[in-house]
């Protein structure tokens, strides 16, 4: 044989060993593979009608996705309802849902990498992936005896076969989504623990915070003036939805004014356990957001049907896809129509034939997460003098210690900082809103909440001839030396949480006399209240809800559609309202030529801030500069300034709208006050129209120069971005240009450019009691995850726009109209599917 | 019964999409490299043959399969991959149909050889 005739079969070789080394190298090989990579995925993306045969299912469900896109299930059985849900959740948002139980267990490095371990140590030192597995072998371990438990079980596991139903399913059929292939990496199974991950994030993001560490460092800052700077009650609010509005409960008012002094040491931990809360959040996806979540309930006697109607706009960080998935869940027993998260099997926010009901963080203890400073001597704690072995837990290859408190955070020497976080009481809210999606009058649905421990959440309820509201939670009462609960407290056995808030006493209101309620994160009780319940440093100055109030108030009577408008597309900004006459009376008859044009804008304002208003960007950044003017030299003087901007943060009015800046709710209040009351102490020796003037002066010089034309208006500054969930640049959307700002009530917190709002209202609902099926809602996304899909992010603009869509609500599959179809899902009990 | 070059290229080239299209089924690329083979094996014309009709047999091949999925959403998703990885959608598909045919190639190389060194040198067996 000739030399050259092996040349052939050599370069065959190389051809074959290069593309070896390209799929050993790159996942180029395993995503371009023409029958398992990602082009199959495309089959993904057909809408149409099929029919599935899945193991482990128990009886047929009929699945139509109606002309919205939204899922109606149809089941025979409880079992098969939750199977389906699980299936056809995992279907449209499986990257969702294992992200998410990652980020809850504390896992993420092992789809992410190495970059992730920070935050998977983190989260798992809160205690998160230890509460989730305890909440699951508490439910497994009562179920035989309690009825809540009993359905939790039945719903956890269905579900969890459902997902990992669809799991075999995509990779038998080469469908496993896009970002797994692109990894590398295969869809984990599901199990029940995973669900209660998913719990423990959204305690996480809606009460879990290091407001605690913050009033401890601020007060060896600033000493007395804390409670100058911080009040235990808010100086100008005056609606609290469950009362308690006469004079301050002395006892309460003296807790909150004895903050326990800490030492350097303390303090330096303190400053270190905030420095990562900040850089290794446990809330990852999707960012956390401050408080602008609405939440009104109206009695018939005020209403043009003669029903009630309730509203609802609980916000959290937007995301592409969004944290919400809406549902129809109908089987025997059951018929509600929601919005459920990813791993929860429940309707989260929704209603049924007889009732609905909404959600809001609650102000005044919003965080549920407690600090104690305590002594650790080798492998022991101690309390009231006597040494105590610590709990230790090996998890996710970390080593975590407990002590009767709950984690240790942050230790040096025998000093550490131990966190009692209510989201780590075993508990199952899941439970309680599988008991809430059948509940059919008050008292069921007031019983299903009696469990409830954590997040703090305002509960607002609607029939067809009520309307109330409670907070159930649970909110610690202290006892022994009590110190100041909103700051770091003595671990040494001094003062101790002795029990709750008896939920009889908890927050709470029925058929209020003025028939309406609002718990729109404003602090929930007065200061008459008997129990301590919080300062108001967080979360919620309250202007959002006093502006709610004052549309009710008046409005004697409203519609559906006025309320729709009200959530959507209402500009009004309550602050502005209350602050605007008297700065205008403080500026009158300036000479200077900047001054007078604000005068001139701002006497002529209607207090709505819409895109095209120039006196809302004059109003914001004036109040933005008024704010920095009379806080900031203060804080300076007393050593906030700078050494503290990477922990407590530079504070900013208008809940830390600028980028790079922190929101202070209870400095909002007191900053009102300021201009109300005309006395800047003692924060600023200025006077109240010289600081005023000055921060006018500045805003219309900062608005001047960046728009010389003198196009400043308020489009320009504000608008909403919706950001992929996974980071990915491309597949966001936005920003989009919008009205409104931090206090009116479709908003959220930031002005760009590069600082647009990643937040707002995720689910805004108004249901209908003269008849429910002519409900509306609309959330800021799409049913899919995919950003090839239709439906990625098809609601955005409506959103946007304030339109509303209809909340189709048909009990059976026959009586759904065909027109209203997309497509219908058949899913059998069977073989291979 | 003896066939010209043209004709053998055309059945080689039927062999190896048909086949091709059937061993991609297997989800095991690799198993284009088999379609080639088979192709050099049953249709003895030489190199250029074989070659030629097992490059382009392996870029039908993947052609073949594309036409079993709903082609108005393949852009959406090569897209979609496209914005991940940085690679474009229309390279990325590319590189599909490339290394299919490379694939295929390099089976109808070694099956041709296979010939060569059966025969002594000949194409075609006596």
């Amino acid at each position: 044989m000739k030399k050259r005739a092996i040349v052939p079969p050599v370069l065959a070789v190389i051809i074959i060993v290069l593309v070896f080394l390209m799929g050993t190298f790159t996942p180029l090989i395993s995503i371009l593979n023409p029958d398992t990579g990602v082009i199959q995925n495309s089959r993904d993306l057909m809408i149409g009608n099929e029919t599935l045969s899945l193991p482990g299912l128990t009886g047929k469900v009929v699945v139509i996705q109606d002309s919205y896109g939204v899922y109606h299930f149809y089941a025979s059985s409880l079992q098969s309802l939750y199977y389906a849900l699980g299936f056809v959740q995992a279907k449209e948002r499986l990257e969702q849902l294992e992200v998410f139980g990652l980020e809850g267990m504390g896992q993420m490095s092992n789809f992410f990498g190495s970059s992730y371990l920070n935050y998977d140590k983190f989260q798992t030192l809160t205690g998160a992936p230890i509460t989730a597995e305890k909440d699951w072998q508490s439910v497994i371990a009562n179920a035989s005896t309690n009825s809540t438990d009993m359905l939790t079980e039945e719903a956890m596991v269905s579900y969890s076969e459902g997902i990992n139903a669809y799991i075999n399913y995509s990779n038998e059929n080469h469908v496993i989504p896009v970002l797994f292939k692109l990894l590398g990496v295969r869809p984990y199974y599901w199990n029940p623990v995973y669900s209660f991950a998913v719990q423990e994030i959204m305690a996480q993001q809606l009460e879990f915070g290091s407001e605690g560490l913050k009033v401890s460092i601020i007060h060896s800052l600033l000493g007395n003036y804390t409670y100058d700077l911080l009040p235990t009650f808010s100086p100008v609010q005056n609606y609290y939805y469950a009362g308690y509005s006469g004079s301050p409960n002395q006892t309460v008012l003296n807790i909150s004014h004895n903050t326990y002094p800490i030492n350097s040491t303390v303090v330096s931990l303190a400053n270190s356990l905030l420095y990562q809360f900040r850089y290794d959040p446990p809330t990852y996806f999707p960012v956390q957001v401050q408080d602008h979540s609405n939440e009104i309930a109206i009695a018939g006697n005020r209403t043009t049907t003669g029903f009630p109607i309730l509203m609802g706009g609980p916000v959290l960080g937007f995301s592409l896809p969004a944290i919400w998935f809406q549902v129809q869940l109908v089987a025997p027993g059951i018929d509600v129509y929601g919005v459920v998260l990813p791993g929860a099997p429940a309707v989260i926010i929704g209603f049924n034939d007889n009732i609905a009901w909404t959600l809001t963080d609650t102000q005044a203890i919003a965080d549920g997460t407690f600090f104690f400073v305590q002594k650790i001597i080798g492998q022991d704690y101690i309390w009231n003098g006597t040494e105590h072995p610590l709990e230790e837990y090996k998890i996710n290859g970390f080593e975590v210690n407990w002590t009767n408190l709950g984690p240790v955070m942050v230790q040096n020497g025998s000093t550490a900082i131990v966190m009692d976080w209510m989201g780590n009481m075993v508990s199952n809210e899941i439970g309680s809103l599988l008991e809430i999606n059948t509940a059919s009058n008050w008292s069921e649905f007031k019983n299903a909440l009696s469990i409830w421990k954590a997040p703090y959440q305002n509960f607002a309820f609607a029939n067809k001839t009520m309307i109330a509201d409670i907070s159930p939670a649970y909110y610690p009462i202290f006892s022994g030396k009590t110190y100041n609960p909103a700051a770091i407290m003595p671990g040494n056995g001094d003062e101790y949480i002795s029990g709750s808030i008896p939920y009889s006493q908890v927050p709470q209101v029925v058929n209020p006399v003025q028939g309406f309620i609002v718990s729109s994160n404003q602090r929930q009780v007065g200061p008459s209240y008997p129990y301590w319940f919080g300062m108001t440093n967080s979360f919620s100055d309250g202007y959002r809800a006093q502006m709610e109030v004052n549309y009710l108030e008046q409005h004697p009577v409203v519609s559906v559609n006025n309320i729709i408008n009200f959530q959507g597309t209402n500009y009004t900004d309550y602050e502005a309202q209350a602050a605007v006459p008297h700065i205008l009376s403080y500026i009158s008859g300036d000479s200077n030529q900047s001054v007078s044009t604000a005068y001139s804008l701002l006497s002529q304002w209607n207090f709505n801030m819409t895109e095209d208003s120039l006196a809302a960007s004059v109003w914001f950044f004036t109040y933005v500069n008024l704010f920095n003017n009379t806080f900031l030299p203060f804080l300076q003087q007393h050593g906030w300034i700078p050494e503290y901007n990477d922990t407590l943060g530079v504070p900013s009015a208008m809940g830390g709208s600028l980028p790079n800046t922190t929101g202070f709710a209870s400095m909002e209040d007191v900053l009102l006050n300021i201009i109300l009351n005309g006395s800047a102490q003692p924060f600023s020796n200025k006077s109240v129209k010289s600081l005023v003037t000055e921060s006018v002066a500045e805003a219309m010089h900062y608005l001047e120069s960046k728009y010389p034309s003198g196009n400043y208006s308020w489009g320009h500054f504000y608008g909403f971005l919706f950001p992929n969930l996974f980071g990915i640049s491309e597949f966001n959307v936005g920003p989009i240009p919008k009205g409104g700002d931090f206090n009116t009530p479709n908003d959220a917190s930031g002005v760009g450019p590069n600082n647009y709002p990643t937040g707002g209202q995720s689910w805004e609902m108004v249901v209908n009691f003269s008849n429910i099926s002519h409900s509306y809602g609309i959330y800021p996304g799409g049913q899919s995850e995919n950003p090839a899909s239709s439906m990625y992010s098809n609601y955005v603009n409506d959103w946007i726009n304030g339109t509303y869509l209809p909340l189709l609500f048909y009990p059976t599959t026959s009586s759904f109209p065909a027109n209203e179809i997309t497509s219908v899902i058949t899913l059998n009990p069977g073989g291979g599917a | 019964m003896k066939i010209g070059k043209g004709a053998g290229f055309l059945i080689s080239f039927l062999i190896i999409a048909v086949s091709g299209f059937i061993l991609l089924l297997t989800g095991i690329w690799y198993a284009v490299i088999v379609a080639g083979l088979i192709g050099a094996l049953l249709v003895r014309k030489g190199y250029a043959v074989s070659v030629l009709s097992s490059f382009v047999g392996g870029l039908v091949s993947v052609g073949i399969l594309l036409l079993t999925l709903p082609t108005t959403y393949l852009m959406p998703t090569m897209d979609e991959v496209a914005s991940i990885s940085g690679i474009g959608a229309t390279l990325l598909l590319a590189l599909m149909f490339i290394i299919t045919g490379l694939l295929a190639l390099s089976g109808s190389l070694i099956g041709t050889f296979i010939v060569y060194a059966i025969t002594g040198g000949h194409a075609s067996l006596p």
